[in-house]
């Protein structure tokens, strides 16, 4: 449907997979603004190259995040994200209030500082251990798909897997996690 | 108790190992602390990166994409030129001027004094007056194609190069 430009049809595929691919490059990227851009890039690709799929017997859900995998390391490489990339969205302005009076102050920071030592931590990753560990852990792919998408065999995948939980580990200890 | 593979730990906690193979490997867990500690870890770390709660697009983020996609051109229909009369016009009115001014030419020719020598060869008796006045203007006009070929091809290239 897709491939014969209906745009119904590349709405619904649009949402099916949104939330995914958005949260795949927001914890690649560890940005928000960039994770948005890169969204529409992959789907804008999607709609282009939807020829490109085997329709036959090939994995989409794969596909989809081969493309989104290819452009959130293209971006990343480039110069500018090289050194640091932290989430300016993310730093409370100096007025505003830190908590939403709905919710507890105390678990909301609480939240909030463990959502930011996990972003740090997996910041601190080399790009080959955050990949995995965003692959497999928050996508839920599995690894023969992530061996698939990224060319490697599923035993180096592993290994780089055990390597940054075993990182992530040193780096979250202090947060006593 | 030999420790298992850790990606075999791995791929049980992920439920990805075969049936047969989760069956052994929970049947070793139950019987090895060290392995049981590393499930365990797996689970820990688990809980602990959940913690990071998934983010929504912006909404509006599927018309931005389609606003920026540029509409499907219809395909193009492959229209054939509609053949021109002109050529056929040119041709036929060439060949009618040169029949007649053959035919002049042939009249003229068999009054001059050269021809009455020629007659006599069986190649111009053959051809008779129409026939011989019809080779020469063929003979002159590929002496003429022949002699400006040269000159237009180069000059052909000549204008290629520059442009």
């Amino acid at each position: 449907m897709v491939l014969e430009k209906n745009l119904r049809a590349f709405r619904i595929l649009y949402t099916r997979h949104e939330t995914g691919i958005y949260n795949f490059i927001v914890r690649y990227t560890g940005n928000k603004q960039i994770a948005q851009d890169l969204l529409q890039e992959t789907f804008t690709r999607v709609w282009f190259a939807a020829h490109l799929f085997d329709h036959a017997g090939g994995n989409f859900r794969g596909w989809l995040y081969t493309i989104a995998l290819n452009i959130a390391r293209s971006e990343m490489s480039k110069k500018r994200y090289a050194y640091h990339y932290f989430e300016i969205s993310e730093i409370p302005h100096k007025d505003e209030p830190r908590h939403p009076r709905s919710e507890a102050p105390d678990a909301q920071s609480e939240q909030a500082d463990l959502k930011e030592a996990i972003m740090r931590a997996l910041e601190k990753l080399s790009p080959l251990l955050r990949e995995i560990v965003v692959l497999k852990h928050y996508q839920q792919l599995k690894f023969k798909e992530i061996a698939a998408m990224t060319r490697t065999p599923e035993g180096t995948l592993k290994a780089r897997f055990h390597r940054a939980l075993a990182e992530l580990k040193t780096l979250l200890e202090p947060m006593e996690l | 108790m030999p420790h298992e593979n850790k990606d075999a730990l791995l791929s049980l906690f992920y439920g990805e190992a075969s049936p047969p193979e989760e069956q052994h490997l929970r049947q070793h867990l139950a019987g090895c602390a060290d392995c049981r500690e590393y499930m365990q870890f797996l689970q820990r770390m688990n809980l602990t990166l959940n913690r990071w709660p998934e983010a929504r697009p912006l909404a509006d983020t599927c018309d931005c994409i389609l606003a920026n996609i540029p509409p499907a051109r219809p395909r193009a229909r492959s229209v054939r030129a509609p053949l021109s009369a002109w050529p056929i016009f040119n041709i036929a009115f060439a060949m009618i001027f040169m029949l007649l001014l053959i035919y002049f030419a042939q009249s003229q020719i068999s009054l001059l004094p050269v021809w009455r020598s020629l007659a006599r060869y069986w190649i111009i008796q053959a051809l008779g007056s129409f026939g011989f006045v019809a080779l020469v203007f063929f003979g002159i006009g590929t002496f003429i194609t022949l002699s400006l070929a040269p000159i237009l091809y180069f000059d052909l290239n000549k204008r290629t190069l520059h442009s």
